[in-house]
């Protein structure tokens, strides 16, 4: 489980998002919220790409103020528009980042070529799609072996064959006991994802659905 | 018509300026600092006295007129000025003339400075300069606006991969220490050209100072911390690239004494011509040794602004305001014989410890968003 207590995110002294206490249990849980309603705000702060005020922290105590490095050893987060340094390819940004995570090349293997991302892995970032580049984030996002993945707007620009692979890793970690939090504009089905609960944010909080 | 060109002087000339401030503060502090006015007028007249000798500033400029270049082509393939292709859509002679109203502007130090010569060479009647200055000019404003006009038609280019590239792709992995050198040699070489070039001249010069007269290694010292202070624009800019276009680093599980230990070797590789020039013309009185703690001083300047990038969001003008005044520190420091291996061991330590209380808490201000 993942408890937020006494968040609070603001940019030059305006409070945008403030929540009170929330739990997030294995499973699913799907973000809705209007666009500027801080969903990427929320989703960077448990990332630890931005910071923020109050607790957050696993059931057993890991917390990303606390532990930092182990607290992100156990998050995975897929951005909303990734980009990537141009030059670089799929290649370099996955074996960097399975090597910091721990993922085996097997895993890297499985992931990309499930993906697609195998037909691009040696080219440079400057000459992908912004599909390719959804794709990559994703292989990203299931390296390793995470606690929390966090999916920002995981289905815009993607294909019919990568949105099935996406919705198979998703129950592969739904079996896996993971939490993943997953904000989309567009409607999830119950058969392509099953959702545990859905939560709003709205008036610079988030309540249960 | 007025729309669009105050659009485009807004997004390629005042954005050119503003990013490259450090860079014009730094001609500004060289040029008025060490130069009197008279001395400014002299060396113009000696310019001026030839044709041949004419071609030093027009060197000069023509690397200008390069870098302007660079930042036109780098400025339109960012995904934030793709509305600028609409402008392809313009009457071939309407787009030319946009471009050559923000390749004048972009290029109006070089014109000022051109006037000067111009005024000089009048004035005592070295007539032969002044065609060449004003032609020069003329083809620097047309090739500058010629490049942004064609950049402008082939907004949508495909981008290929060359043959060596891919091979190079496939056989081998770009280690993380590569990633951020790589970005900025493609992002900014002349910035990174002009820096190598001027640092290695000014830290050669010093050393052969040593062999026409003779000096304490404190000389030595405060060449080094000179050109480990043009360096902190890199480190400007690494900060940047680590926090901000490269983000995912930040959610990445690395031990911060691991992300510490990755920058020192990135600082490291960056240095690799001023250690070079430093160990080649290494005067015979400064001892290996302390050439090598005066490497390790410049290294710990770098680490120290690093860290203190991480204190809040800065622009580039507040950093550089305040390196100016951590250089002169420094410069007192050094010719008062405080010894180096105490600065870099205070520097280093005091780095780390900035930046371990300031890295999870670092966030970049929506108010100096633009500036990166």
């Amino acid at each position: 489980m993942l408890t937020l207590q006494q968040y609070a995110k603001s940019y030059n002294h305006q409070i945008l998002l403030a929540i009170e206490h929330v739990a997030f249990e294995r499973g699913v849980h799907w973000i809705k919220g209007e666009n500027g309603s801080g969903k990427t705000t929320l989703f960077k702060s448990l990332a630890g790409i931005v910071p923020c005020k109050g607790e957050i922290f696993f059931s057993d105590g890991i917390g990303l103020k606390k532990d930092p490095v182990a607290y992100r050893k156990r998050i995975n987060y897929s951005e909303a528009e990734p980009l990537y340094p141009g030059f670089l390819t799929a290649k370099d940004i996955v074996r960097f980042t399975a090597k910091i995570k721990g993922a085996s090349t097997q895993q890297q293997e499985t992931l990309c070529s499930a993906f697609g991302v195998t037909d691009f892995f040696d080219k440079p970032c400057e000459t992908y799609s912004s599909g390719m580049m959804k794709k990559l984030a994703l292989s990203l996002a299931f390296l390793g072996t995470p606690q929390l993945i966090i999916l920002d707007e995981p289905l815009i620009t993607l294909d019919e064959n990568a949105r099935h692979v996406l919705f198979e890793k998703v129950k592969e970690e739904i079996d896996r006991g993971t939490i993943l939090l997953v904000s989309s504009h567009q409607s999830i089905s119950a058969q392509d994802i099953p959702v545990v609960d859905s939560f709003l944010i709205a008036n610079k909080t988030i309540v249960r659905q | 018509m007025k729309a669009v060109t105050s659009v485009f002087v807004s997004v390629l000339a005042k954005q050119f300026y503003r990013l490259n401030a450090g860079f014009f503060l730094l001609v500004i502090g060289v040029c008025f600092g060490f130069l009197k006015g008279s001395e400014h007028i002299a060396l113009a007249q000696y310019f001026v006295s030839s044709t041949l000798l004419v071609l030093i500033p027009v060197s000069v400029w023509l690397l200008y007129s390069i870098k302007v270049i660079f930042f036109n082509d780098s400025a339109l393939k960012n995904n934030n000025n793709q509305f600028l292709s609409i402008a392809s859509t313009l009457p071939g002679i309407s787009l030319l003339l946009l471009s050559v109203r923000v390749g004048i502007q972009q290029l109006a130090p070089v014109a000022l400075y051109g006037a000067f010569l111009c005024g000089v060479a009048i004035q005592i009647r070295e007539y032969s300069a002044v065609p060449v200055i004003v032609t020069v000019f003329l083809l620097l404003t047309l090739s500058t606006a010629l490049r942004l006009r064609w950049s402008l038609l082939h907004f949508a280019q495909e981008k290929i991969t060359g043959s060596l590239q891919r091979g190079l792709s496939t056989r081998f992995t770009r280690p993380y220490s590569t990633f951020f050198p790589e970005w900025i040699l493609r992002g900014q070489p002349m910035m990174v050209l002009g820096i190598k070039v001027v640092a290695s001249i000014l830290l050669a010069g010093i050393c052969y100072l040593y062999q026409i007269d003779n000096y304490d290694e404190r000389l030595f010292d405060l060449g080094c911390t000179l050109v480990f202070l043009f360096n902190l624009m890199l480190v400007f800019h690494y900060h940047r690239f680590e926090n901000f276009h490269f983000n995912m680093l930040r959610s990445l599980p690395i031990p911060l004494m691991k992300r510490f230990g990755y920058t020192l070797v990135i600082f490291g590789i960056l240095q690799i011509v001023e250690i070079a020039t430093l160990f080649n013309y290494r005067p015979a009185s400064v001892s290996l040794l302390h050439a090598f703690i005066a490497l390790i001083f410049g290294w710990s300047i770098q680490v120290l602004a690093y860290s203190f990038l991480f204190t809040r969001d800065r622009t580039l003008e507040s950093f550089v305001n305040i390196l100016f005044f951590m250089g002169m520190l420094w410069m007192l420091l050094i010719l008062f014989g405080v010894p180096l291996l105490l600065l870099t061991a205070i520097q280093l330590v005091g780095a780390y410890w900035i930046y371990a209380s300031n890295f999870y808490r670092f966030e970049f201000d929506a108010a100096v968003a633009s500036e990166k």
